[in-house]
């Protein structure tokens, strides 16, 4: 997975802001939210999100943060925020 | 539960560690004589920032991660730091747009700015035809800026398309709407004129009635649905005290720099909360926050928003 091309990742201390630049929308979400986003930014799928998510918080069910982890994507790819296909950062 | 909240062009200013948008008036030079240029544009800024303070206030910017600079003027291409400030932005992948008449942009310039990668080149069009643009534009060039967005497309670029309805030109909205699409612009963009600057010294001859103005909403909505996955039609919802009015308790998450580095409020408001060839990014941050519990800011923007006439004397800057 992949940011779409015109979209920003910055931490904030509540989390992270996540600004659509070409459309001027702004979303921000919380630390699990940004630790996801951050995961995202290195290219990583969700399977491997929520085994780093694991790792990190080492609580919660593989099968409950995997369903948090998709419904966070899904909201993500509804916002726009998600590229269709591999395309450059700018 | 991981939520995504989405906060539309309002993101409240105080939550945030550094602004998120940049509005930069490079300079004031500009080679038209607009009616309704909201800055004043035409001569050279008597005390405008070297290109040191420049390239240290991008600096600056890159290092508090804003992701996202508008370039303006005046005429951003008149200003001979032009380049360096767009190279160093996007060389440290800040995203940026560039708001120009586009009467500068001939076929190596459109080369130039296609090789930036910019998130868009916005180009003013106040008409379909060349009298109503040129009859707005003193100077302006109707054939050069379609050939600019010609250029333009020809390199790729996001070309967006700004128009400006006035009792000139508000009768040609579909067509100029039509001719962004036929040039491959990106999109659309326009709003009720701003009573700012020139325009507000213009306002009687320029202001469009409101008949003029629920037929052009209605032509906006035709043309958004006819164009609708192919080009975005645009209209900012709000008028200027309208705006004004949503700032005053939330104030958004951007700072419009000024030529000289001095640093506004808002445009329709004279406040100036800072001045980066003096302080710090972040300190003008601070200061930006604080600026909108001055009392003397909440008491002239309640004036401002029960006499929209007040909007005028936003050019007439007072230091905070």
């Amino acid at each position: 997975m992949n940011f779409a091309k015109y979209v920003k990742l910055r931490k904030e201390k509540f989390g992270a802001v996540v600004f659509d630049t070409l459309n001027e929308k702004v979303f921000v979400t919380n630390e699990t939210g940004r630790d996801i986003l951050e995961l995202i930014n290195e290219g990583l799928d969700i399977t491997p999100i929520v085994e780093n998510l694991c790792n990190m918080h080492g609580h919660g069910t593989m099968a409950s943060i995997q369903s948090d982890v998709a419904e966070f994507v899904e909201q993500l790819q509804v916002a726009g925020l998600l590229a269709c296909a591999k395309e450059d950062q700018v | 539960m991981t939520q995504l909240e989405s906060i539309i062009a309002g993101s409240s200013s105080a939550e945030y560690d550094a602004p998120l948008f940049i509005a930069w008036q490079l300079n004031s030079e500009c080679n038209l004589n607009c009616l309704h240029c909201c800055e004043e544009a035409g001569s050279v800024f008597p005390d405008r920032m070297s290109k040191e303070q420049m390239l240290e206030a991008c600096r600056q910017f890159v290092e508090a991660q804003i992701p996202y600079v508008a370039l303006s003027g005046g005429e951003p291409l008149m200003c001979p730091e032009f380049w360096d400030v767009c190279e160093y932005l996007r060389s440290n992948y800040v995203n940026v747009k560039v708001e120009t008449n586009g009467e500068m942009v001939d076929e190596n310039v459109a080369k130039r700015l296609g090789d930036l990668k910019l998130r868009s080149v916005q180009i003013s069009l106040d008409g379909a035809t060349k009298a109503a643009h040129e009859a707005l534009r003193e100077k302006g060039d109707y054939e050069k800026v379609i050939r600019a967005c010609n250029y333009l497309r020809e390199v790729d670029a996001n070309t967006e398309i700004v128009f400006v309805p006035t009792k000139f030109n508000i009768h040609e909205v579909e067509d100029a709407i039509d001719l962004a699409a036929s040039v491959g612009a990106y999109g659309f963009y326009t709003g009720k004129l701003m009573r700012i600057g020139r325009a507000a010294r213009n306002w009687e001859k320029l202001c469009a009635s409101e008949e003029q103005y629920q037929d052009f909403f209605a032509s906006l909505d035709k043309k958004k649905q006819q164009y609708e996955g192919k080009m975005k039609v645009y209209c900012y919802p709000y008028d200027v005290i309208e705006e004004l009015k949503y700032r005053l308790t939330t104030p958004s998450a951007s700072l419009l720099v000024l030529p000289n580095g001095k640093v506004k409020l808002i445009g329709p408001l004279p406040f100036i909360c800072g001045d980066l060839r003096e302080h710090t990014l972040d300190e003008i941050w601070q200061r930006y926050k604080h600026a909108w519990n001055d009392p003397k800011v909440i008491e002239f923007g309640k004036r401002v928003v029960e006499d929209p006439a007040l909007v005028a004397e936003a050019n007439n800057w007072i230091e905070l």
